[in-house]
């Protein structure tokens, strides 16, 4: 409730100083960047660190990327991802393959405001600092030889950390990622029309909708920077997961979030819909992704009632 | 015209190309640098041999004939994949074909649209659900929905007292593996901040 | 790091099929030839795979390829041309300047003319560099000779197609 007041002031202050302050760079230096980044070839470790409303989470996969084909491995599960595939290695269950995606180039919100070198782990790097609103956004260590980010900053909006990645071991010449033996069957993901899910949500273009899994809306969500999913189902009530889940108020709705080291998940229901987003964006964002996304009903009490009735 | 002196008679001379292609051994490029700023001969032979490699390396890179490859497009196969009328074997082979032919997997979508719109005219079946799911999950929302249709009834007159519109249907118990595996798959696209790779879904709860 | 995964037959025919198809056309100036070859390699490979213990991919296949390219030419008993003697006046002519030369529009067929007259094994090392990439180090294991051979060939090659490419009539 607060923060969605905090955050108005916050941007009118913002927006005095943007005023004042002059124009930096063209963000499209931070396109090439990003671009780069997700196309080198790379593995290493990776730690990334997040934080959200007094949680923390901690996690480290390992990573190997090359030819645009990522290999992430954490827990003792591998995934192959790429091209608009995902499959987990060994798995008993399909891969998905989007039939079709779009792109949606960086929201002029995004002003580079610096760039640098240094040396992160023994290696070339350039600093990309990325503003918005005359506020650091987020930061990225990119890496000169290779192209990959080797660290990154999240801000939430208020001068706190976000989230935190950075590569504990790198390694710049991987081995040749092959395609799975015997390739893994894939359920193909066919494009999709919503009237419910808004084409455009504080500031993030809807670039893509698909049918997604159990006869669900899948909405993709984009500012060229930080991206997220809704998912769109039928029926209410918190189920899943988010059971034990904790709970957010914005506006008079109630939510459920989870939170893991590189994405937030929040469920919600209204109208007869339950909602489930997924995303790296950042706190002052979701909040008014929230508040411009079909509402949540206004008491979780209602919800509760009904989900123990029908169980 | 005369033919082109040779360098034969110098001893570094392979040092040259060992450079050109970044092969030098240790302690090598001392050598090879103190002798091109000296060896006329060698200097003429290095700018010779850098050209007759970029030369080389403008090649036109051929295609490979498609009959070559394994697997050919499936063609007829897609639509009678979409009506469940493949047997296993050519089941298997669309599926695996499109894993990697990107302009299958385009037909194949283009096919289903197809196949809805027309079978979403008056009279015909209705929509059928759109991505190629398998039997089971479909039975599931079946036998979903007769437990819902029965609860009502019992619960009817204590719903009264809340609202005169029909409860909310419960959203089925939700699994959120599939759908982060989708999102994913559209993050593999998507060149933003997460050129961080997400955590794989192991680590939800 | 996950283990090494060894890719099956339609694996290395989708990556590795045009790399190893423009080796054989480079190699033998023959479409036809080039794609026997890929689909010899492609057979070798899918009966070695199941043998196949991991270790150097690249460096197997690669010895793979070759070795199926020397028996195609044996069994085709066309035999790689002898270097080219000094005083044979046939060879290509291309416009005399380097300059000239390279911004010719019949350079890649004069190149690959050029390629077929060089002797086999100066040729090989040349086409394994430039073409299809590979360093010293792979070259090596792929005709299982030193390193030092392999850049003496490949200097030796370089420098008789430079010399063949700027021959006048």
């Amino acid at each position: 409730m607060t923060r969605i007041r905090r955050l108005m002031a916050l941007g009118a202050a913002s927006l005095a100083l943007m005023l004042f302050v002059a124009p930096a760079a063209h963000a499209a230096d931070l396109e090439d960047y990003l671009a780069d980044a997700a196309d080198a070839s790379y593995a290493g470790e990776q730690a990334t660190w997040c934080n959200f409303e007094g949680q923390t989470k901690f996690a480290v996969v390992s990573v190997e990327q090359a030819d645009s084909t990522m290999m992430i491995e954490s827990g003792g599960s591998s995934q192959v991802l790429g091209d608009g595939k995902v499959a987990g290695i060994g798995s008993t269950s399909n891969g998905v393959a989007l039939a079709d995606w779009s792109s949606v180039s960086l929201a002029d919100r995004y002003v580079t405001a610096s760039t640098k070198s240094e040396v992160r782990l023994g290696r070339n790097v350039t600093v990309v600092t990325v503003d918005e609103a005359g506020e650091v956004r987020a930061r990225f260590w990119f890496d000169s030889e290779t192209g990959t980010a080797l660290g990154s900053e999240v801000y939430d909006g208020e001068g706190g950390l976000f989230r935190l990645s950075w590569m504990l071991d790198f390694d710049a010449n991987p081995r040749q990622i092959y395609t799975l033996p015997g390739a893994p069957a894939y359920d193909l993901v066919v494009t999709a029309d919503t009237s419910v899910l808004p084409a455009s949500v504080a500031g993030y273009t809807r670039v893509d909708t698909y049918r997604g899994p159990n006869d669900s809306v899948h909405a993709f969500y984009s500012d060229g920077l930080f991206s997220f999913s809704v998912f769109s189902l039928d029926g209410e009530g918190v189920s899943g997961p988010f059971v034990d889940g904790e709970e957010m108020n914005v506006g008079s709705g109630s939510y459920r979030w989870i939170l893991t080291a590189s994405e937030l998940w929040v469920q919600w229901s209204g109208s007869g819909k339950t909602y489930v987003l997924v995303g790296d964006l950042p706190p002052d964002h979701l909040e008014s992704a929230l508040a411009e996304l079909p509402a949540a009903s206004g008491s979780s009490l209602l919800s509760r009632i009904w989900s123990g009735i029908f169980g | 015209m005369a033919r082109v002196k040779s360098s034969e008679g110098c001893e570094t001379a392979e040092l040259i190309t060992a450079y050109l292609d970044a092969e030098l051994r240790p302690g090598e490029l001392d050598v090879i640098v103190e002798h091109l700023s000296e060896c006329r001969v060698c200097i003429q032979e290095f700018h010779r041999l850098k050209e007759m490699r970029a030369a080389l390396r403008t090649l036109p890179y051929l295609e490979i004939p498609e009959r070559l490859l394994p697997d050919t497009h499936p063609g007829e196969q897609l639509s009678a994949y979409l009506d469940g009328q493949l047997d296993t074997a050519e089941h298997d082979f669309v599926i695996s074909h499109i894993d990697f032919c990107t302009d299958c997997r385009l037909e194949l979508h283009e096919l289903d649209s197809a196949r809805t719109a027309i079978r979403s005219l008056p009279g015909l079946e209705p929509p059928e659900f759109m991505t190629i799911q398998r039997e089971r999950v479909q039975k599931e929302r079946w036998s979903r929905r007769r437990v819902i249709a029965a609860a009502v009834g019992i619960a009817g007159v204590a719903a009264v007292g809340f609202s005169l519109l029909s409860p909310p249907r419960p959203v089925a118990d939700l699994d959120i593996n599939p759908l982060f595996d989708q999102h994913q798959a559209r993050l593999s696209v998507e060149y933003g901040s997460n050129v961080v790779p997400v955590v794989a879904p192991v680590e939800l709860p | 790091m996950a283990d090494e995964r060894t890719p099956t037959w339609e694996d290395v025919a989708r990556i590795y099929g045009r790399k190893i198809y423009n080796f054989a056309y480079r190699l033998t100036g023959n479409p036809d030839d080039a794609a026997d070859l890929v689909q010899d390699v492609l057979l070798r490979v899918r009966k070695g795979l199941s043998s196949y213990t991991p270790g150097s991919f690249d460096g197997w296949l690669w010895r793979i390829t070759r070795n199926a390219f020397l028996d195609g030419v044996r069994k085709r008993n066309r035999r790689p041309t002898s270097p080219f003697p000094d005083d044979d006046r046939t060879l290509i002519a291309t416009s005399p300047s380097p300059d000239e030369v390279l911004a010719s529009v019949r350079l890649s067929e004069d190149i690959q003319s050029a390629l077929l007259k060089l002797p086999l094994d100066f040729r090989e090392c040349v086409v394994l560099c430039d073409v299809v990439g590979l360093t010293y180090e792979e070259i090596a294991e792929a005709i299982e000779s030193p390193v030092g051979t392999v850049r003496s060939r490949i200097h030796r090659g370089r420098k008789m197609l430079r010399e063949l490419l700027t021959w006048p009539v």
